[in-house]
């Protein structure tokens, strides 16, 4: 019994601490790229980052670092598309929501951000945790409801079972709440033009009417995908097709 | 074995067509082909590049290079595959429409498609735009376009309307209209939807689509309205001359002979010149705010007579013909009188003909803050009349207020300014400029986000459900071991009797009568423990029912029957004769197969 019990605490402590990443590798790469950035060599810092990033290196800090060299370049669309990027992974950095405001503002039609729908509102505070946080969130309430789950099975008290069907609500919401943020990143994904002007089309298909044009940096929401067109929406009664190749996703 | 034969044969077609099918093509078989429909055309056509790669569909899109001076619209792809003599050809044809913005000799590519791990670049394609050959004002043209401004002199802030109109007598569709208006020198206001009539133009029936907007010069100078661009597709009716005779003789109706072609058409207006001058600098009143119309100005008051402390509303509402938006009116000057509140001015634009109209009002809550009889100044409206060239002024009536003591002079808690100005008052931070914030320059925050939904994630997930499993086990075991005498004397009966066949295998110097009353015992006991009864006393004829009750293999309790039997045999014959360490064994191996199956 205290063997496995060992052995599984140590397969938990191996699962909790933060495996080996290979960003080291890239701090170098990081390091001369801001260092580009510096120095007002914007495009040489872009290529940079950009790099980095195709190797699949994915953090936060390094999109909004991308975005701040493409708005030195007054390329405000793709500024836009990697703030866009960070949100997701630095939901609360200040910075951030301070640089992509002062983005937009540069834009020609100023789209802000789509307000959260009814399930963004109720698990409000799934947008302020980032896919991994939600998940770290629900896997430590798993670890504890478990153990007091065992522990009320040694020694049963009304206490440990108060904390057991606590554990158990907040982890069925954590559970939900995940749910919530795959689905709002799957099925609510922001697109930012990247051309100077985009015509929206009522079809798949450039003869068909020009139902109103957006200009670059502008957020769109992507509904739906086919061949090489996608459907985007400002609002219910503003929607039309693109091609694909005009939006950043 | 002729069906057997077939069927073979039948699979190996089915996998090389498969293998044929579906086989990846050779990075070798790559190539990359760009052509266009023309390469000499006008500044009123677009041409039609098509980049076609031959040998694969699994690539990104062409990385067209930067091309300034036309505009670039992809117009889709296609794909084919195609499969002749067993081989497989696939290709993939991505298509663009050109747009040309000046005219010259301009260079299209090399165009890069990137496939395989590999480069591939298409040759460069020289294209030769020309000015359209036909002048505006030949009188037969199918389709051409005109702009127009209404002044080509103006004053700064006077209304001009700038008109876009097409003429076309051939059927034409999708427009896509492009109609700067030179942001830098006008400030743009809609006159609402496009119109479309018919007029006759040298006799020439046309379809006109107009469209007009409201311009107001913000700056002084010769400003320019740069050329509209209008994009769309006009449809020729062709007769199809290729009927035969006799059948189809039938159907010779032009609404089977006709057919219809489309051209996708750019056509460009010519820039407009206005001159902008600035408003006269004599006569012109103190306080003008560079409003410029035809105004008239009216005053309202919510209730005249009020005591104290209460709230009335001051309208003063300003109507008239002129950049409405842009007409500002300041706080009256009433402080020694009135505390003021001002709100938000309220807009009401309209368009009447092409003249922008309307009006903007300005609410002021006002405070009485002295009684007794009172009259509101009439309030004064400056303005620059463009049509009779000067400066007008336009005044409200005065309004005579009675202001009575206030009934709850101890409730009465306004707030005032005292006018030594003793207080501090914050200053207002005046932004100066915005920028954007730094860079992260901290290395620690550079880890890589691995994807959260791995296999660690969902161990980690399901390992403390397994460890809870796991100890519930363990100690509902330990707990009925506490609490079950059956259960206890069941699961320690195998170590108790291995324990005791142990000893006894030490014990080297016992005679065969006695060894075999010691293996009894420990057999029975075993037994016993196992069927929770009182195994010493238990003799062979009573094992077998009891161990067939508990559902044990009938050769165990066959073999145990006989080996209790062979004991008893030996610890009561005169003479016995046995191997001990062969009884051992044999006990040792009946016990473990009864454990096994217990």
């Amino acid at each position: 019994m205290i063997k496995i019990t060992s052995r599984f605490v140590i397969l938990i402590a191996l699962l909790c601490h933060p495996l080996p990443s290979f960003a080291e590798d890239y701090m170098s790469d990081v390091a001369r790229a801001n260092e580009l950035y510096a120095n007002n060599k914007y495009q040489k810092a872009i290529d940079t980052y950009e790099a980095v990033i195709q190797k699949g290196f994915t953090n936060g800090q390094l999109f909004y670092n991308l975005g701040n060299s493409y708005i030195r370049l007054g390329k405000i669309g793709p500024a836009i598309l990697n703030y866009i990027r960070a949100q997701k992974l630095i939901p609360r950095d200040e910075n951030l929501q301070a640089n992509l405001n002062f983005a937009i503002q540069q834009t020609r039609d100023k789209i802000t951000l789509p307000q959260p729908n009814a399930l963004g509102t109720l698990f409000f505070w799934v947008n302020d945790l980032n896919l991994n946080e939600n998940i770290k969130l629900a896997f430590y309430i798993n670890l504890s409801f478990w153990l007091v789950l065992t522990a009320w099975f040694y020694f049963r008290s009304d206490l440990l079972k108060l904390a057991r069907n606590s554990l158990l609500s907040l982890l069925l919401v954590a559970i939900i709440a995940i749910g919530v943020k795959l689905h709002l990143e799957s099925d609510f994904k922001i697109g930012v033009v990247l051309g100077k002007k985009v015509s929206v089309k009522s079809g798949l298909d450039l003869s068909n009417v020009t139902l109103f044009e957006l200009h670059e940096g502008a957020l769109v929401t992507i509904t739906d995908e086919r061949r090489d067109w996608i459907e985007i929406r400002l609002d219910p009664k503003q929607k039309g097709w693109v091609p694909k190749n005009s939006i950043g996703i | 074995m002729f069906t057997f034969k077939l069927s073979k044969f039948s699979k190996i077609l089915t996998t090389l067509f498969w293998i044929a099918l579906t086989s990846p093509a050779w990075a070798d078989d790559i190539s990359v082909l760009a052509t266009v429909d023309r390469n000499q055309i006008t500044l009123e056509d677009s041409l039609q590049l098509s980049i076609t790669i031959q040998g694969t569909q699994n690539t990104p899109p062409p990385e067209l290079p930067s091309l300034p001076d036309f505009r670039v619209a992809s117009s889709g792809t296609s794909s084919s595959t195609q499969i002749v003599n067993f081989e497989r050809s696939v290709s993939i044809i991505h298509n663009y429409r050109l747009t040309p913005m000046s005219t010259g000799q301009f260079k299209i590519g090399p165009i890069r498609v990137r496939a395989n791990g590999k480069t591939y670049a298409t040759k460069p394609i020289i294209i030769a735009v020309k000015k359209p050959t036909a002048p505006d004002q030949s009188g037969d043209k199918p389709v051409f376009v005109e702009t127009r401004v209404s002044k080509n002199e103006a004053f700064i802030g006077e209304q001009l309307i700038y008109t876009f109109k097409l003429f076309h007598r051939v059927e034409a569709k999708n427009f896509d209209l492009s109609m700067p208006f030179g942001a830098s020198y006008f400030q743009k206001e809609e006159l609402g939807k496009a119109k479309a009539y018919q007029t006759v133009v040298n006799g020439i029936q046309y379809q006109v689509q107009e469209i007009s907007v409201a311009l107001f010069p913000i700056k002084t100078g010769k400003a320019e309205i740069p050329p509209a661009a209008l994009e769309f597709d006009i449809y020729y009716r062709t007769q199809n001359r290729n009927n035969r005779r006799g059948f189809n003789q039938f159907f010779n109706d032009p609404f089977f002979s006709q057919g219809t072609r489309a051209e996708h058409k750019v056509l460009r207006s010519k820039p407009l010149f206005v001159e902008i001058l600035p408003l006269p600098a004599q006569g012109k009143p103190i306080g003008f705010k560079n409003t410029i119309g035809e105004f008239s100005i009216q005053a309202n008051l919510g209730k005249n007579d009020l005591e104290v402390g209460d709230t009335t509303t001051l309208t003063i509402t300003v109507s008239g013909k002129g950049n409405v938006r842009g007409i500002s009116f300041p706080e009256p000057d009433l402080k020694n009188l009135f505390k003021i509140y001002p709100d938000q001015p309220e807009l009401k634009q309209t368009v009447t003909g092409m003249q922008i109209s309307g009006e903007k009002i300005f609410k002021f809550a006002l405070v009485p803050l002295k009684p007794g009889p009172m009259t509101l100044p009439e309030f004064t409206l400056s303005y620059f009349d463009p049509v009779k060239i000067g400066y007008r002024q336009v005044k409200t009536t005065p309004i005579k207020m009675n202001i009575r003591p206030s009934s709850t002079p101890e409730s009465l808690n306004l707030v005032q300014s005292p006018p030594n100005g003793n207080t501090i008052v914050k200053p207002e931070i005046e932004i100066l400029g915005e920028d954007i914030l730094p860079l992260h320059t901290k290395l620690d925050d550079f880890q890589n986000i691995e994807n959260p939904l791995n296999l660690s994630v969902m161990i980690g997930f399901v390992s403390p459900a397994i460890f809870f499993l796991i100890s519930a086990f363990f100690i509902q075991q330990k707990k009925r071991l506490t609490t079950d005498v059956a259960f206890y004397r069941s699961q320690k009966a195998f170590k108790t009797a291995t324990q005791k066949l142990k000893i006894l295998d030490h014990s080297n110097k016992m005679d065969s009568k006695e060894f075999a009353s010691e293996l009894s015992e420990i057999l029975r006991e075993y037994i016993g423990n196992k069927l929770n009864m009182e195994g010493k006393a238990i003799t062979a004829a009573e094992v077998e029912p009891k161990l067939k009750e508990s559902d044990f293999d009938t050769q165990q309790v066959d073999n145990t029957r006989k080996l209790l039997e062979k004991f008893e045999a030996l610890q009561y014959a005169p003479k016995t004769s046995g191997n001990n360490q062969d009884l051992l064994n044999e006990s040792k191996d009946l016990i473990k197969i009864l454990e096994k199956n217990s």
